[in-house]
């Protein structure tokens, strides 16, 4: 291998990639615009429904008595509709809720028994969700305060039949909170991103190069193959990195400019905190994509040196980024304490469980170790793999 | 300058070439001919050192393509096909220059060749636009400035001028020419039996891999008794039919 002629092509394929408006656009800048875009939306769409949700209430009551209607009418947002058909009025999203009061409400609760209410709901649907939240709050203070009288009748307070107060309480870091909705998107978008990134070029550069017939040409020249090779991975490399950095920052600015776009209550729902971002951390996250990018870059490059053409090389690579998805939903469920030392060892998978206990605040230096050595390993064997690959006749010969 | 002894080239059960020996002197311009399929470009990308013979030896220039392929492509230029294999978002300027770096070329001499190029091909109007909006004809001229420009002693064409207008396809016909009397050795396959008379001094033959002629025009002639290129190779090639 010679650095020059690597140079050489590595200059030439960057140039040319450059001036390939379709591979930036995809690259680097389409997850730029629509990560911030996307992730803003959904908060949005979120925060404006649950609004929605909460601002107008509109349900049925049945059997209405003024005890159960005048505690209902105590919360502004509900208004008391009457459609012909209330069932399908609630599938039709017309009213959220249907009360029903049993008819010997009045009755039972005057001889001290149980009385009935049902509340008839959607639980699949958001709105309908928050509804049955509000009257089923309003409906247990009236049971508390029933409860009460009844009480106080028998000279006994709520105090006395309430012996225990049990209260969850969050005891989570802003560190632990950031990972709960970090911990899965970060180590998705950042690896597939080193697969969306590199896949244009890696198609271009080898089946497209194959395709128009310049590969040919640039084999009979006085270079050695290993040396076109290093340089068109450097290019495929660079270009699945540079779109992870690219996602990275479209992140960051997204999570800062969350809070002014959908205002900072929508945005504290997220408990996005940043702190997770140190020096270190960044440049740790950054080395282990590096070697991600290079070890994709690698098998797609050999994948795609099999392909005829370039529409069956994007076939064939295609499946790669199943390939960098899969791993990460294999640590979504784990919390980061959790994670089997061997997932430190599965390609892929290695990265995704560092990234997640990065994002909780934890650093394992035996699991950094583990990861950078096991990520280096499948780097030189993923090379070895395309050089394999790239050195067939099969390349030039058509058919 | 180019000799090829028991040459053969195997894909698996298929046999490409078969024992194919052959001798090419330098200045000279030899035609390869035969249907498709007879081995024609197997053969000359084994001398361009892009596939290995199965068995048997090539040299070129004393340098055997297997054992120093580098020496062997230093000294060779070569056009495959239809095929301009230029890069389309570069300019002709950047395509010629890309070439002339792997070859080793120093940056003041890649300028000069690509403008003394340029000056003979009558390219210098589209020398700095980008390949991708080229005519074939553009495409092709800038192709073969691309192949010539570390001044290569040995030339492989491989159907040059197939899928070209009249223009084009006589520029190229008048190149080797050139390239004869510029005492460059020249191999180039064609379907076209006309430019093989007007260009060669020696043609191969070839059949399903294997050497059926390989003599001057002349010999030939006289050994079918015919001076009608078209028949004699029918007669040759065509009993298959």
């Amino acid at each position: 291998m010679n650095m020059r002629h690597t140079m050489i092509v590595l200059k030439k394929e960057v140039t040319d990639l450059l001036r390939d408006r379709k591979t930036w656009m995809t690259s680097v800048f389409l997850p730029l615009l629509l990560i911030p875009l996307l992730m803003m939306f959904i908060i949005f769409m979120q925060s404006s429904e649950a609004e929605k949700g909460r601002s107008d209430i509109p349900i049925v009551l049945q059997g209405g008595v003024p005890a159960v209607a005048d505690v209902l009418a105590s919360e502004k947002a509900i208004r008391i509709v009457e459609p012909a058909d209330p069932e399908q009025a609630l599938r039709d999203g017309e009213i959220r809720a249907i009360v029903k009061v049993a008819p010997n409400y009045e009755r039972r609760i005057s001889e001290k028994l149980t009385a009935e209410i049902t509340i008839g709901y959607l639980p699949s649907n958001q709105k309908s969700s928050i509804a049955y939240e509000v009257i089923g709050g309003l409906l247990e203070g009236l049971n508390k305060s029933l409860m009460a009288s009844r009480l106080a009748e028998v000279n006994v307070t709520l105090e006395q039949i309430t012996p225990l107060a049990v209260a969850p309480v969050d005891l989570s870091t802003d560190s632990e909170k950031a990972g709960t909705i970090l911990g899965f998107v970060v180590p998705m978008l950042l690896l597939m991103s080193c697969v969306t990134g590199a896949l244009p070029a890696a198609t271009d550069l080898m089946a497209g190069e194959k395709e128009r017939g310049t590969l040919e040409s640039l084999l009979t020249a006085p270079v050695h193959a290993m040396s076109v090779l290093t340089g068109k991975l450097i290019t495929v490399s660079l270009m699945g990195f540079l779109s992870a950095i690219s996602s990275v920052v479209s992140m960051l600015l997204a999570f800062s400019f969350l809070p002014q776009v959908v205002g900072a209550e929508a945005a504290s729902k997220l408990d996005v905190n940043l702190s997770f971002l140190s020096a270190g951390n960044i440049v740790l996250i950054l080395i282990v994509l590096f070697f991600v990018s290079i070890m994709f870059s690698s098998l797609m490059l050999g994948v795609s040196s099999l392909a005829k053409s370039f529409k069956e090389a994007q076939a064939y690579l295609t499946p790669f980024v199943f390939a960098a998805l899969v791993p990460v939903y294999g640590t979504m469920m784990l919390s980061p304490n959790e994670i089997p030392t061997s997932y430190f060892f599965v390609p892929v998978m290695n990265a995704a469980s560092m990234f997640k206990e990065l994002l909780y605040g934890i650093v394992e230096p035996v699991h950094i170790a583990y990861v950078l050595g096991s990520s280096a390993v499948f780097v030189m064997i993923a090379v070895v793999v395309a050089s394999r690959l790239f050195r067939r006749e099969s390349l030039i010969v058509k058919g | 300058m180019i000799r090829l002894q028991n040459v053969s080239k195997k894909f698996k059960d298929f046999t490409a070439v078969n024992d194919l020996s052959f001798e090419v002197k330098q200045g000279e311009v030899m035609g390869l001919l035969g249907e498709n399929g007879a081995g024609k470009t197997t053969t000359l990308r084994m001398i361009a050192t892009v596939l290995q013979p199965t068995s048997g030896t090539i040299s070129l220039g004393g340098h055997d393509t297997v054992k120093q392929p580098e020496q062997v492509r230093r000294q060779i230029g070569i056009l495959f096909g239809g095929e301009t294999g230029l890069y389309d978002r570069l300019t002709a300027r950047e395509n010629i220059a890309y070439f002339g770096r792997l070859y080793g070329l120093a940056e003041d001499q890649i300028r000069e060749q690509t403008n003394a190029l340029a000056k003979r091909f009558q390219m210098e109007h589209f020398l700095e636009k980008r390949v991708g909006g080229f005519s074939k004809g553009m495409k092709q001229k800038t192709a073969i400035a691309r192949s010539l420009v570390h001044d290569p002693q040995v030339i492989l064409f491989d159907e040059p001028t197939s899928g070209l207008d009249i223009t084009a396809a006589n520029m190229i016909r008048q190149l080797i020419q050139e390239f004869r009397s510029e005492g460059r050795t020249v191999i180039f396959s064609s379907h076209i039996m006309g430019e093989v008379e007007r260009l060669c001094d020696r043609v191969l033959i070839l059949h399903k891999g294997e050497r059926k002629f390989h003599d001057t025009l002349e010999a030939l002639y006289r050994e079918q008794e015919s001076r009608d290129l078209d028949e004699i190779f029918m007669k040759m090639v065509g009993d298959v039919r």
